[in-house]
């Protein structure tokens, strides 16, 4: 009973840290509509900048302690009103997809920005002097600090409060929130409201970072697992409800210290659980509303089969491709097997993107349970090939299909964020469960006699797997089903008056997509011989929205190219620096800001036009 | 053909349709009015189950359809046109009902099959029906406003229905141009014995098409019948005064 107690208490002082980053991702959302994936960066960048800055003051003084952690705080704050004005103001009429993976350009940067500054290791930061020792609550011993940080919660929640119901500030915080005409009559500097909300919510993340100190070491991995469950909290919470991110904190806090309690493998897919469960219940959260959406229709491209002059490309391009080995590079044809993966992998996730308009960020999650389908298969059963490859479709299909039935009918944002924790959770229990999956170290010598990655015959294989299951999903995009998809994206309503069973197609594309991805995460489980739980971590996921991206969604011949471009990019950027993380993320940026209609998009365009 | 009991429903404190009953037998071509913000689009979208009504019963073709889904209406061969036309701007005109035939003939499931191939002749019988034939490989994106809603109309017209609710089918077009829809809808719908409900603002356009008017105002049915009594009727000149010519 007593360490029931305690674990409770644990639990509402996670909860406040929760609350913190939640409530200024929540707030940001409300009024720029805007989910801003660097909202983790400004958490990992308020502990590192709070380490910094208290190594420069005098130690052991609380007020000193107290000062620095504010410092810090604001620090925060102030990158985050700068990058507000740099970046986010250009691509506020953008597309969802865009601004997601803008922001998230930016969460690549200050990786290797905090890598730069601060090195690879962990860090462990000064505790707050005066609260270093444990009391005796029912016998048990429990940190001082962890009661200040309850306490630190609600009062947040207060100030906040007050901040939007009585000031004139909240209230345009809260008439941007809910009815965006009226701020825009009201004559408001819009603005300035933006990069207002921008500087709190950062500020408050920079906050929840450095409030962290004594309770765990600073790391560079910081960003990506706090994002995942604050995507979570604001999802349950309600997208925009300050009130709301507190209680899904609560709840998220509890779970969270009682699974650990019972199995720690498990806890985050009891989030995952829950948050389901919630949204089943309450489509918009605990206290969320409906959000009116006031992003005007894209233009969209029409979708055509191919032309004869692209046919004619795609022959040479093919010959080309069975050529390749000619060249006698082993490095060339281990790139083109690469290749040839991705372009499988894109072209399942631009199937989502595109057609379905479905915005996935964590596709990499279907990948992955393909590619651990094959490892597992191997290594419990040694199974041949054939089965292996058979069953990754099959596993990540049905992971897919699992997924689809959860959140199929949810709207844009919502998915993607929840696409996000999906794959999170899945990287963890690769990551955690080691006894199955080998943890870190992955699981080795996933191998077939006579077809070994590298080699000639494996090469061929992918090649006929990946560009024949291309073919199949483009074939499917341009029958009725991608038609029906299509029309459930472009119209919705007229979709569901003209009889489309539009949720259904779309679960059935999560299936596709799923078994296509997985399909390409089994090849390359054979082809590198070897899986890790990078293989879905969130990273992977962006490569291949980068590679559609580059591409261009609505094209069809786009996540071929896109996989292309990003294999010979990702091949050069890595042997040229160190920093390729930087890199890619100042290409993501320069992708959105100069190409906003993809490579190919940008090409086909310009040739029209001519 | 349609009957609804008693509909009610409530926005927040508004009751933006308030207790409505209302019959539009087969083959009869019913007007729906009433000033803006009467309850006209909300009625249509309790009819076509896009809002469940918080009262009241609906029945079509007689068969109780209260709390349907549009997607089983549609099955049930109930067409809608929409106020502000949706098609899907993505897809050329053709493809756009090419789409909505296969949808009817629940051929959506086909993965391998190419759409461009499936029934095209019906798909342009209907484009010629609705005069949109010379636009039918042009993207339902780049349409004028005026041929956006033929093929609205169009898309209402393709599962075959036998209760069609045209919920301003004339809004935003040209004055000639509304004759020439309208003429469509009601001849089409008077060859196969359907059921027409519509609302239109243009009072020209409602006497000279209507079998029947219903007057909606505040959310209530205020007056009923012949196009010439209604037009007599003093409550309506009250509720249009201001409003309408
Ligand atoms: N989703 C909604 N939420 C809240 N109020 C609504 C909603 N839809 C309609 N209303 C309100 O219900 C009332 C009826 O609106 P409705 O659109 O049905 O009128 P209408 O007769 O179709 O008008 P118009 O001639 O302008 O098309 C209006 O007061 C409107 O503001
Ligand atoms: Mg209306």
């Amino acid at each position: 009973m007593e360490a029931l107690i305690i674990q409770a208490l644990t639990g509402l002082a996670s909860a406040s840290s929760l609350f913190l980053v939640a409530s200024g991702l929540s707030l940001i959302f409300g009024v720029t509509r805007i989910v801003n994936f660097a909202h983790g960066s400004f958490y990992m960048l308020g502990a590192y900048l709070a380490v910094s800055l208290l190594a420069l003051l005098p130690r052991g003084d609380p007020m000193w302690w107290w000062l620095g952690v504010l410092g810090a705080a604001l620090a925060v704050g102030v990158i985050g009103t700068v990058l507000e004005m740099v970046l986010l103001r250009r691509i506020y009429r953008a597309p969802e997809l865009f601004q997601l993976l803008a922001t998230f350009g930016v969460v690549l940067i200050v990786q290797d920005l905090v890598l730069l500054i601060w090195g690879p290791q962990d860090i462990l930061g000064p505790r707050a002097p005066g609260l270093r020792f444990s009391i005796e609550i029912l016998g048990q011993p429990f940190p001082v600090y962890d009661l200040v940080l309850i306490t630190i919660g609600p009062v947040v929640l207060a100030g906040l409060w007050a901040l939007v119901r009585h000031t004139r500030f909240g209230m345009l915080v809260r008439a941007a929130t809910h009815d965006r005409e009226t701020v825009a009559a009201l004559g408001v500097d819009q603005r300035l409201l933006f990069t207002a909300v921008f500087a709190l919510g950062s500020t408050l993340a920079g906050l929840g970072g450095a409030l962290q100190l004594p309770r765990e070491a600073v790391t560079s991995h910081m960003d990506l697992a706090i994002i995942a469950e604050v995507f979570v909290v604001v999802v349950v919470g309600g997208l925009g409800s300050v009130p709301g991110a507190y209680l899904a904190a609560l709840l998220i806090g509890q779970v969270h210290a009682f699974g650990i309690l019972v199995l720690p493998e498990i806890t985050l897919v009891l989030i995952f659980l829950v948050m389901a469960a919630v949204l089943v219940v309450r489509p918009h959260g605990l206290l969320g509303r409906p959000l009116a959406h006031a992003r005007g229709g894209e233009a969209v491209a029409v979708l055509r089969a191919a032309g004869p002059r692209v046919r004619q490309i795609a022959w040479v391009a093919l010959t080309a491709a069975i050529l390749l080995p000619l060249a006698g590079s082993q490095h060339v044809v281990t790139l083109a097997t690469e290749a040839a993966v991705f372009i499988l992998f894109a072209a399942s996730l631009h199937l989502l993107l595109g057609p379905a308009g479905l915005v996935s960020f964590g596709h990499a999650g279907l990948f992955g349970v393909g590619a651990y389908a094959v490892a597992l298969a191997v290594k419990h059963w040694a199974a041949p090939m054939a089965v292996g490859l058979a069953l990754a479709p099959f596993a990540a299909g049905l992971a897919g299909a699992a997924f689809g039935v959860m959140c199929a009918h949810l709207s844009g944002v919502y998915l993607a964020m929840l696409s996000l924790a999906f794959a999170q959770i899945l990287w963890s229990a690769a990551f955690q469960w080691v006894a199955l999956t080998g943890g870190d170290n992955g699981i080795l010598g996933v191998r077939a006699a006579g077809w070994e990655g590298g080699g000639l015959a494996f090469y061929y294989l992918t090649l006929t797997l990946c560009l024949g299951g291309m073919l199949v999903l483009r074939r499917a995009i341009l029958a009725p089903w991608g038609y029906g998809l299509r029309a459930g994206r472009d119209a919705p309503l007229r979709a569901a008056a003209l009889g489309i069973p539009v949720v259904r197609l779309q679960w059935a594309a999560f299936a596709i997509a799923g078994a296509a991805a997985g399909m390409a995460g089994g090849l390359f489980a054979y082809a590198k011989g070897s899986v890790f739980p990078t293989y879905l971590a969130i990273p992977k996921s962006v490569d291949g929205l980068l590679m559609v991206l580059l591409g261009g969604i609505h094209t069809l011949s786009g996540p071929l190219v896109g996989a292309l471009v990003f294999v010979g990019l990702e091949d050069v950027l890595t042997r040229a620096t160190d920093l390729w993380r930087m890199a890619l993320g100042l290409i993501i940026l320069g992708v959105v800001l100069v190409f906003p209609q993809g490579v190919v998009g940008a090409v086909s365009r310009r040739t029209r036009d001519a | 053909m349609l009957e609804a009991t008693d509909l009610v429903k409530t926005f927040g404190g508004v009751r933006a349709v308030d207790g409505v009953s209302l019959r539009v037998m087969a083959g009869e071509v019913v007007a729906l009015i009433g000033p803006n913000g009467a309850g006209k689009t909300t009625l249509f979208n309790l009819l076509t189950g896009q809002l469940m009504p918080d009262r009241g019963r609906l029945a079509i073709a007689g068969v109780d359809t209260t709390g349907w889904s549009p997607r089983r209406l549609a099955r049930h061969r109930v067409g809608r046109g929409f106020q502000i036309a949706q098609a899907f701007a993505s897809m050329t005109v053709r493809e756009n009902l090419q789409t909505a035939l296969v949808a009817r003939d629940r051929g959506l499931w086909r993965l391998w099959r190419r759409l461009a191939s499936t029934a095209v002749a019906d798909a342009d019988s209907l484009l010629a029906a609705v005069e949109l034939a010379d636009q039918a490989d042009r993207p339902a994106g780049d349409l004028a406003y005026g041929d956006l809603k033929r093929l609205e109309l169009a898309l209402a017209l393709s599962n075959r229905p036998r209760l069609l609710l045209l919920d301003e089918p004339t809004a935003g077009t040209a004055p000639a141009e509304r004759r020439t829809l309208m003429t469509v809808a009601v001849t089409l719908a008077r060859r196969d014995h359907v059921a027409v409900l519509f609302t239109e603002h243009d009072m020209d356009v409602v006497f000279a098409f209507a079998d029947r008017v219903l007057v909606l105002d505040a959310g209530k049915l205020i007056a009923e019948g012949s196009p010439a009594s209604v037009r007599a009727n003093p409550a309506v000149r009250r509720a249009y005064l201001g409003s309408e010519a």
